[in-house]
């Protein structure tokens, strides 16, 4: 089917495909209901299959309906390690295909809302880590943050071991579970903590050495219309090329241009408050313009929006961006492959994996 | 409709002084409103700064779609910023959830230009309300229900549609 523009006509698909991937991105929490839409028709089936990473990226936090779906992310990023051959696989079922048993929380303990984050060795960098982190130094770990009762807990599971270890609880702040579950599973490690991101605003640190919590809320400003048609930011957090906290965000400049504005986070420094002192971490920033870098076939193309993707969505064109060098290669997209922290961009992989790859699939 | 030329007339209402502009939908209709409600729109607001005579031209809305949007802006941008946690405020807040859902009582091919309108003057807060009443709309429909009420032509071949509803066995019940 054509692609719509402007086109007058009563129905919603006459909207374009900008707006109509916004209300389904936004919008539509369901999964079921994303499906129906991608079964009315050919376009909508398209829109839903080339843009399922972004749809699932911005997902609000899990109703308890998706609650199974979202269990596939602690599974899904695991086995990809564990089979690298295989790679995502294919089209799995909408609910849970039998999962390798020791890579999800038994069910019972299976929390309403939770952050996940996957550390490799390398993330950690030889850093401290709790005694309840422990075993060993593992392939990987999966550390999960969660809520019970009133409680802030996290437990991990180990790759050698093939087994969760004991739960400890968080000290800090209380977070509620509603921030939990806007974080999902793209939490990433710079100086022995992780860092998740909660909706597009609150920044939650977790110390491995100590289990002690943080919440900071920094002020990255609104420097340009973020991309057509989503009023609200694109941001990732990153790992950036000096092993720094970093945050980026796309969208398009005063005069339209592509603008990729990259944040870099400092240590925590001292500062004045009123109430005393307090540490806090300051952002410096850059743009990086992003019309020179890309191709001009891409650039004088109607080009609308441009977004961050996981590097793990099958994307004949994506573009990676070398933070250091300031260069753009269109990448060869390797399934299996989830981290290319400090060679380019580490675009954090998605939430959802088995979501991605069966939406996918539907225009395959 | 405006008598005003001008895209920064002055205007008294309330006993106090308003800057109102002019904005030209475009079927040519020309719509005098206070600056604060026209700001909403952040494409307008970036073409008052840019200046101009005459009026805004706004060649992508038609006049009754403007008229629409041109309540909603005038609605938000008239409500103060009254100590939050007053009953003031609180009355304010249901006022104004009322006064959206009324907005939002049209049909489909009116949401639509609604939400083209919106995207088109960047006026955030109605592109939220009008995505939200579309998505309301969409959910819990099977897919025929929801090609019947936006008029979509079913364009998969028979075979696609069995493997559709076979990968999909469980979500179309």
């Amino acid at each position: 089917m054509a692609r719509v523009e402007d086109g007058g006509g009563g129905g919603c698909f006459a909207l374009n495909d900008d707006l109509l991937l916004h209300i389904f991105a936004s919008y539509l929490d369901d999964t079921a209901d994303l499906l129906r839409c991608a079964a009315t028709c050919r376009r909508g089936r398209r829109l839903v299959a080339s843009e399922a990473g972004f749809i699932t990226c911005r997902r609000k936090p899990p109703s308890e309906d998706d609650r199974l779906v979202n269990a596939l992310a602690v599974g899904s990023e695991a086995r990809l390690q564990l089979e690298p051959a295989s790679g995502i696989p294919p089209a799995p079922p909408l609910l849970p295909a039998p999962q390798p048993k020791a890579t999800v929380l038994p069910s019972a303990d299976m929390p309403e809302h939770y952050a996940c984050a996957r550390l490799a060795t390398a993330d950690l960098d030889g850093a401290a880590v709790h005694p309840l982190l422990r075993p060993g130094s593992a392939a990987f770990r999966i550390v999960v943050v969660y809520k019970r009762g009133k409680d802030t807990m996290c437990r991990s599971y180990s790759a050698d071991a093939e087994s969760w270890g004991a739960e400890g609880e968080l000290s800090g702040p209380n977070i509620s579970s509603r921030l939990l579950g806007y974080m999902g599973a793209g939490g990433v490690a710079v100086g022995g903590s992780v860092f998740w991101l909660s909706g597009d605003r609150v920044v939650f640190g977790l110390r491995l050495d100590t289990l002690q919590g943080r919440v900071e809320s920094p002020k990255w400003y609104r420097m340009h219309r973020f991309s057509f048609a989503h009023p609200y930011p694109d941001r990732r957090l990153v790992v950036l090329p000096d092993g720094k906290l970093g945050l980026v965000q796309v969208g398009q400049g005063d005069a339209g241009n592509l603008v990729m504005n990259v944040f870099s986070g400092s240590d925590y420094e001292k500062t004045r408050h009123r109430s005393g002192y307090w540490r806090e971490r300051r952002w410096d920033w850059e743009n990086v313009g992003l019309d020179a870098l890309l191709p001009s076939s891409v650039v004088s193309g109607a080009v609308k929006r441009m977004r961050l993707r996981s590097i793990t969505e099958q994307d004949p064109a994506l573009y990676a961006l070398d933070l250091e060098k300031k260069k753009v290669q269109l990448m060869p997209v390797r399934p299996e492959s989830c981290c290319f922290r400090r060679s380019s961009c580490s675009f954090q992989g998605c939430d959802n994996m088995d979501l991605v790859a069966y939406l996918t699939s539907l225009g395959a | 409709m405006a008598a005003a030329d001008s895209c920064d007339g002055i205007s008294t209402s309330g006993g106090g002084w308003e800057k109102t502009v002019t904005l030209v939908s475009s079927d040519d209709a020309r719509f005098e409103v206070r600056e604060a409600a026209a700001s909403l729109s952040q494409t307008v607001r970036r073409m008052i700064r840019a200046g101009g005579d005459g009026g805004i031209p706004l060649p992508k809305v038609d006049a009754r779609t403007l008229s629409t949007v041109l309540e909603y802006c005038n609605k938000h941008a008239a409500v103060p910023a009254p100590a939050p946690e007053s009953s003031s405020a609180e009355a304010a807040a249901v006022d104004l959830e009322w006064f959206d859902k009324e907005l939002m009582h049209v049909d489909l091919a009116t949401l639509c230009s609604l939400i083209r309108a919106a995207d088109y003057l960047e006026v955030a807060g109605l592109l939220d309300l009008t995505c939200k009443t579309v998505a309301d709309m969409i959910k819990s429909k099977t897919a025929e229900e929801i090609r019947q009420m936006f008029g979509i032509q079913n364009d998969f071949t028979p075979e696609e549609e069995e493997q559709l509803s076979r990968e999909n066995a469980g979500v179309f019940e």
